[in-house]
């Protein structure tokens, strides 16, 4: 770097602030994953159901969904709908519905995806058994696409914790939003920012691990 | 004659200005793709590289490829985009545009991406091509070029094209940082007219089009590259 | 002729030979399967080899050992007099190493090689299938390279389908493009895979006849198959090979009929 002296004083006093927004970011990403999932599931069935009423407008939902960024539904929830409902969300409440929604367009087409490539022949079997439809999906169908949709599962939630790192935008005092305050504080531009980072990069492979470990500990021998 | 409608909870809606700013947004749909447009051309040419890095023979040059993947997979734009405008700014001492730490942070951030989608695309041209090519007395090269490239392009061209899809999405968080693009000239808008649904309502179904587009034109090529392999 | 002349004259008379031929699959990892053990193989001008046995003996392995497509890990493949071995090349030498691969090249323009699941470049047609590597590999101007094609394409029945993609066509079909492809290269050797093993078996007589058209123009071939009556019919010499050993060779009619060996019988009662 030249002749740049790099001062990371104010990150290590400031340390402590900057573990509770990583903080407040992973369990922000944590409950809206859980949302896009029940959402997803939802809108799947929907897809699958077979019926035209209620698997078109669901494919809407998540073409519509999928076509438009995180950032717009951060700012349209967070300005846009607090002023037309009358209420006034959150920045922490605007970034879980926004989350959330970009969130289930994900979950919805890979739950889709994992029922459809079960094996044909275990419903049939189930059926010929004697279960009932409800019976047979949750008890063979289901289980089986979970399987298959966890490593996609996986990325999305590794998405959604990129995508949380937006919501200083909108106010939220997470970790991003430390760094910014220590580069208008300190006027040290690159150690805050290197820092976040730095942080990201752990968080990301700490789940990442996780993940690799949970797909591990659930595969069939 | 503005349109005015009372909301469900008495908010009066104004779409009236909608067609009175779209001569800005256009402007900044321009930009948006602009942005877009230069990012995806470096990301793919970068992301090529970094790719043949990553399948050389050459150890050092493998490892060096897979660190530099996993580092930007792990990254999100926007925290890149505030490290090289701010950061890397101030500590190399230039002073980039948001548009240039723009472009600078999606192109780094895709070509990795890009990146995985050639070797994956490289791994799914089947075994028996390379067998057959090499058995005829082609040489590495002549065989990637003429054998293996062009099957590897066919099945990559979907994920790519996803790739700018997503490219164009993220390009929203470069208004953050005081870009002129559609995302900016939307929130200056909102400043403007403190019509925040309105605005954002459209801002949202600019992107969708665009994205709409750019999928179905998509579609049409794939199936024209598609014509003969299956 | 003094015995050794008679060496000479019968070693100059080979196309190939392979001598002390052994491969590992995974070499030095826990799971290392030794798929060839010592392996001498012979093969004279215009003779035909059959090379049977079960699955998992190492026949296909042995194939592409001969082009080099799985280089042996030791000894050698001696084709048309000239000698290659991968292990005597030196390892950090790129000078060699260039060499080493350049002589590779020059072999397998030589060697022809038909596979059991055709590997026909999907994103060309049949014509273009063909004439590749004429183009690519020899540079023949794509004028010659092309009427060099439709000879070939001529010779096994196909010429009609020049134009069309290989997802149009048949099995058997894709494999009589897939020898006019090794032809056009015009090898000293051709090398046929269980050329038939992925076929539907109404196809099968069609490509058989292709090869044994072939053999009677005087080619000089090694067929792995499963096929018995080809073998029969049109094998000079026969092979059979069981956990990648050689178990009994000598000429084809009279292996098939009174094998020698007990796993030579055991396998044959199992398949005939």
């Amino acid at each position: 770097m030249i002749g740049y002296n790099a001062n990371w004083n104010p990150v290590f006093q400031h340390w402590h602030e900057f573990l509770l927004g990583a903080w407040l970011d992973v369990w922000v990403t944590l409950i809206s994953f859980v949302l896009a999932c029940l959402l997803g599931v939802a809108v799947a069935l929907l897809r699958l159901s077979g019926l035209r009423l209620l698997a078109w407008p669901a494919f809407a939902y998540v073409q519509l969904v999928r076509g438009v960024p995180l950032l717009v539904f951060l700012y349209w929830v967070y300005f846009g709908l607090a002023i037309v409902a009358g209420l006034a969300f959150s920045g922490v409440e605007a970034a879980i519905v926004a989350l959330t929604l970009t969130g289930s367009a994900y979950t919805a087409e890979i739950f889709r995806a994992a029922v459809s490539s079960v094996d044909r022949g275990h419903p049939e079997a189930a059926t010929a058994l004697g279960f009932t439809r409800r019976a047979t999906f949750v008890h063979v169908v289901f289980p089986q696409a979970l399987r298959i949709a966890l490593p996609p599962l996986g990325n999305t939630l590794v998405g959604l914790l990129k995508g949380a790192t937006l919501i200083s935008a909108i106010g939220v005092s997470d970790m991003v939003f430390q760094a910014q305050q220590i580069n208008l504080s300190y006027f040290t531009p690159f150690e805050p920012f290197t820092a976040v980072a730095v942080l990201l990069v752990a968080l990301v492979a700490v789940v990442s691990l996780l993940l690799t470990g949970l797909e591990r500990a659930l595969r069939l021998p | 004659m503005s349109a005015l409608a009372p909301g469900l909870l008495g908010y009066t809606f104004r779409w009236s200005i909608v067609p009175e700013v779209m001569g800005e947004l256009a402007h900044g749909v321009r930009i948006t793709l602009e942005l877009s447009g230069l990012s995806v051309v470096f990301a793919l040419a970068l992301g090529l590289l970094v790719a043949l890095a990553r399948g050389s023979r050459l150890a050092p040059l493998r490892i060096a490829a897979y660190v530099y993947i996993q580092l930007f997979r792990a990254l999100s734009l926007y925290i890149y985009v505030l490290w090289i405008y701010f950061g890397i700014a101030a500590a190399v001492g230039v002073n980039l545009s948001p548009l240039e730490a723009g472009v600078i942070a999606l192109t780094f951030l895709n070509s990795a991406y890009m990146a995985e989608i050639y070797r994956s695309a490289l791994g799914a041209v089947d075994r028996g091509q390379h067998e057959a090519a090499f058995s005829l007395g082609f040489s590495r090269p002549r065989a990637f070029a003429t054998v293996i490239l062009p099957q590897a392009i066919r099945v990559a061209v979907p994920s790519l094209v996803n790739q700018f899809v997503d490219i164009v999405k993220d390009s929203s968080i470069v208004a953050i940082v005081g870009t002129s693009d559609l995302m900016g000239v939307t929130t200056q808008l909102v400043g403007y007219y403190r019509a925040p649904f309105e605005l954002y309502t459209v801002l949202a179904g600019f992107y969708l089009s665009i994205v709409l587009l750019i999928s179905a034109a998509a579609a049409v090529l794939e199936r024209r590259l598609q014509r003969h392999l299956r | 002729m003094t015995a050794a002349a008679e060496t000479r004259a019968t070693a100059a008379a080979d196309v190939v030979r392979a001598e002390g031929i052994n491969k590992w699959f995974h070499r030095g990892h826990a799971h290392e399967l030794h798929v060839l053990r010592d392996v001498d193989l012979r093969v004279a001008r215009g003779e035909v080899l059959v090379v049977i046995g079960p699955s998992g003996s190492g026949k296909s392995t042995l194939l592409r050992c001969l082009n080099f497509l799985a280089p042996p890990d030791t000894g050698s493949v001696t084709f048309l007099g000239e000698t290659l071995s991968r292990e005597s090349v030196p390892r950090f030498s790129v000078g060699a190493r260039l060499d080493y691969e350049r002589r590779l090249r020059h072999f397998r323009t030589q060697i022809g090689m038909v596979f059991q699941h055709f590997n026909l470049f999907p994103h060309m047609c049949v014509l273009d299938n063909v004439a590749a590597a004429p183009v690519r590999v020899l540079g023949l101007p794509k004028r010659e390279a092309r009427e060099r094609a439709l000879a070939e394409l001529e010779r096994v029945g196909m010429a009609g389908k020049a134009r069309a993609y290989p997802s149009q066509l048949s099995g058997g079909q894709k494999q009589r493009v897939a020898i006019a492809r090794a032809l056009a290269m015009r090898p000293q050797l051709m090398l046929f895979d269980e050329a038939t093993s992925a076929l539907d078996p109404e196809l099968i007589g069609g490509v058989l006849d292709e090869i044994r058209k072939l053999a009677d123009a005087g080619m000089t071939m090694i067929v792995v198959t499963h096929e018995m009556g080809f073998a029969r019919e049109v094998g000079d010499r026969l092979v059979f090979m069981d956990e990648g050993r050689i178990v009994e060779e000598g000429p084809a009619r009279e292996v098939l009929a009174a094998p020698r060996s007990g796993r030579t019988q055991e396998f044959l009662r199992a398949i005939l």
